[in-house]
């Protein structure tokens, strides 16, 4: 059977399930120790569509072991029909017996129709007091007048939308497993356009798949998204509306501080204010780097605080320029990237060469992997290069810092050159080993150490290599 | 050897003689080796002092060249801080006997001020229960960060900073051998940048020459990666115009493009503190904020966001 990909590729488990590990988590916990009467009824999940509240649920429930009812908008759902269904699957319990657990699911709560389905949100906080079962509901629209009855009964979980870097890994996966051959161009370009929509994302990729469509894809656009909320904030005309101009943020909470690092000078006039903003700006980055050192995501709201409240308050006149849709990634977006990539090389290296140089690998990072780099690319590098036994990968790496170096060209003499005197040292070296080989058999066992410790007597080595071996276990 | 390889190691001393300065150090040292008896040690200095070129060399001195990498144990206790290295790792070398009659094994603990506390107290037991059989020599920076117990087990040595003449002395040395083309300014240059460090002054050295010119100061600030005393006045005279933008390039430009730490750049910024043209409480306050900053880059923040904040309030110090 043909399904289509969204379907086939739900999640089955929490561990497939990507991002928002702060909600997904909270609602494992609390289905798992869910009682009725000691718990609250049931949750709201509130997020954005396609950021996987409802591919949450039923993940979750599936590793749990319990049966999904759900009630989506398709569904009628005025009062009497959710007395009769919601309520009979609520209250009865299970005649199989009490190990068979049921979670209720609510979809899309926000859509319960004004007209069609009067009474239905009252009738639902009902049934909330009396179900045997917990009843999760999801909303997109966390503002809505119809669930503010309903958010004071249930436990909120607050979703993301994924950011495009978790998009793309998904939907590569999905054409690995449907063995289409599509562009990593391409991939990236669903998963920036489609801001932050995993659903949107997988329905534009299948249609890449069947051919049937091109990519319309501007209706989505991420940017867009960045510049209403800056926008926002920059506009805002109370204290109020400048702190809730984030709360619909994309999860990529740092995309949000560098782009208001690129645009705060031009909306503000003095030079006091200006400096006084991106003291804001700063704190915030602070904030958010001891975020990500503790893992104390409770520090979030300050980090917004900053962002919102503290640039608003900084301001002294009323005056808005008005931004532009921003069309780049912010500017040190990319740089910053780069200097990642750089990182990460000085580790791969760091991690074969410190054993050579005596230093840690943290101190070869940090004050000596620049110069590192310079020498192996330039004269005489290759040579150095063999020496440390760096691999083609490594050196390729190395090679885009300065693509101008001819170490690529040069490695492989180098390599023959520095194997050749290895091999007259490495035999050197093997006499030595026998010479301690006889030496050893010759003396025996006379001279034992004594050490008193009784659980722990030195091991006498046998031979040389014997302690070579261990000892490159212990470097690792 | 006849290739080609990291100078650092090439030319690392074989002996404690060859060691530059500490020469009190060095008496010392030699005394344990000619009575064959050594107590534990504790290196203590800057980096680029010769710490590690003095275990090095005490070990080549006290072992056969073949059985040196069987007696000396080297470990950075930055790598793998935890307590488990020292229970395990430590514990399992030092119980095995020494190899080729050696009178002891040694084991050197690089960046001992990282251990944990809980790692230190473990140490402590561990150098009594195996003194038959391993020596230890613990490097560290700070020698406040190691433990009382730990200090009172040791023979201590400071390794203070070299002075300029010695790093020229070793520099021109190197630079004849491998016959540089450097010009003497240059090598003031790199000595200058190196502040005393001459694993850095060397590696510098390295690879201005690997450019395959001729080496001039010029060529040195900009292999070293290393700010122009004129760039940072150029940002400073940025902020005080107000010019939020070139700030913001010249900022990304020397962080991201060129990789010059952001230490650096604090670094000149407060040694040209007296000649920026600021009230008494401006430059009071300026030295604050550097502090500030400095620490935050530390604890983990980003370095442009904070440098950019720094030098905007420094346009408005007046």
């Amino acid at each position: 059977m043909m399904l289509p990909l969204v379907d086939k590729y739900r999640p089955v488990s929490r561990s497939q399930l990507i991002g928002n590990e702060a909600p997904i988590n909270g609602l494992y916990l609390f289905l798992k120790n869910w009682q009725k009467n000691k718990s609250k009824p049931g949750a709201l999940l509130l997020g954005p569509p396609g950021c996987g509240k409802t591919s949450g649920v039923y993940a979750i429930a599936n590793d749990l072991g319990f049966v999904v009812t759900e009630f989506n908008a398709s569904d009628t759902r005025n009062k009497s029909v959710i007395r009769e269904k919601l309520g009979s699957n609520a209250e009865f319990s299970n005649f199989m017996g009490e190990n068979i657990r049921k979670v209720i699911l609510m979809d899309e709560i926000d859509g319960i129709a004004g007209n069609e389905d009067r009474g239905g949100i009252a009738e639902l906080i009902k049934i909330f007091k009396k179900s045997n079962y917990p009843i999760i509901c999801t909303a997109n629209d966390p503002e809505s007048d119809k669930i503010t009855q309903i958010k004071k009964h249930l436990r909120i979980f607050n979703f993301e939308r994924l950011d495009e870097y978790e998009i793309f890994s998904i939907l590569t996966k999905i054409c690995q497993k449907e063995a289409h051959a599509i562009s990593e161009e391409i991939i990236d370009k669903i998963a920036v356009s489609c801001a932050g929509d995993l659903r949107a994302a997988i329905n534009e990729l299948s249609s890449q798949i069947s051919g049937t469509e091109k990519i319309i894809l501007e209706k989505r656009d991420k940017m867009e998204v960045y510049s209403t909320i800056l926008n926002n904030l920059f506009n805002s005309k109370s204290l109020i509306l400048a702190s809730k101009s984030l709360n619909n943020v994309p999860s990529d909470y740092s995309r949000l501080l560098l782009f208001i690092f690129d645009e705060c000078y031009n909306q503000y006039k003095t030079q006091e204010e200006v400096k006084t903003a991106y003291q804001q700006i700063a704190l915030a980055d602070l904030t958010y780097s001891r975020i990500i050192k503790t893992q104390q995501w409770g520090l979030l709201k300050y980090y917004f605080a900053f962002l919102s409240s503290g640039l608003f308050l900084t301001k002294q006149h009323d005056y808005h320029n008005k931004i532009r849709k921003l069309d780049n990634l912010p500017s040190s977006f990319i740089s910053r990237g780069i200097a990642n990539r750089k990182l990460s090389t000085a580790n791969q290296i760091a991690e074969r060469v410190t054993k050579h140089l005596h230093q840690s690998k943290r101190r070869f990072i940090y004050d000596d992997f620049e110069l590192f780099s310079k020498i192996i690319l330039g004269k005489g590098g290759a040579e150095i290069a063999a020496w440390l036994n760096l691999d083609d990968g490594l050196l390729e790496n190395l090679h885009r810092l300065n693509p101008s170096s001819k170490i690529l060209n040069n490695i492989e003499e180098a390599r023959e050159k520095i194997g050749k005197n290895r091999l007259i040292e490495s035999t050197i070296n093997h006499d030595e080993v026998q010479l301690l080989k006889n030496l050893f058999s010759s003396e025996e066992i006379n001279n034992e150490p004594v050490i008193n410790a009784q659980e722990e007597h030195p091991i006498k080595s046998d031979d040389k290599n014997n302690t070579q071996a261990s000892l490159e276990d212990f470097f690792g | 050897m006849n290739y080609n390889i990291m100078w650092v190691e090439k030319y690392r001393p074989k002996k404690i003689e060859d060691i530059i300065g500490h020469e009190e150090t060095k008496t010392r040292l030699k005394g344990f080796i000619s009575s064959n008896s050594l107590p534990h040690l504790l290196f203590a200095g800057p980096p680029g002092t010769g710490k590690t070129s003095a275990v090095i060399a005490l070990a080549r001195e006290i072992f056969n060249e073949s059985s040196i990498s069987g007696n000396l144990l080297e470990l950075n206790a930055s790598d793998d801080r935890g307590i488990d290295v020292i229970r395990n790792q430590v514990k399992d070398f030092a119980r095995i006997l020494p190899i080729d009659n050696a009178p002891f094994k040694i084991i050197s603990l690089d960046e001992a001020d990282a251990l944990t506390s809980a790692a230190q107290h473990a140490l402590r037991r561990t150098m009594e229960k195996y003194v038959n059989t391993s020596r230890f020599v613990l490097l560290c920076n700070y020698p406040s960060k190691i433990i009382e117990p730990i200090q009172s087990r040791c023979a201590f040595f400071r390794f203070s900073q070299l002075n300029s003449k010695d790093i020229f002395g070793k520099l021109s040395q190197i630079a004849s051998l491998e016959k540089v083309d450097i010009i003497e300014e240059a090598i003031e240059t790199i000595i200058e940048i190196s502040n005393g460090d001459l694993r850095k002054a060397i590696n510098i050295l390295q690879a201005t020459a690997a450019m395959g010119g001729r080496v001039t100061p010029k060529i040195v600030y900009q292999t070293a990666g290393s700010v122009e005393k004129k760039e940072v006045s150029k940002l400073v005279s940025y902020s005080l115009n107000q010019n939020y933008k070139q700030i913001k390039d010249t900022l990304h430009e020397l962080l991201f493009n060129r990789g010059i730490s952001p230490a650096e750049i604090l670094r000149h910024l407060f040694n040209e503190l007296f000649e920026i043209e600021l009230s008494n409480d401006g430059k009071l306050l300026l030295i604050q904020n550097i502090a500030e900053v400095d620490y935050r880059i530390t604890e983990g923040a980003s370095a442009d966001i904070q440098l950019f904040s720094l030098f905007l309030s420094l346009g408005t110090l007046n």
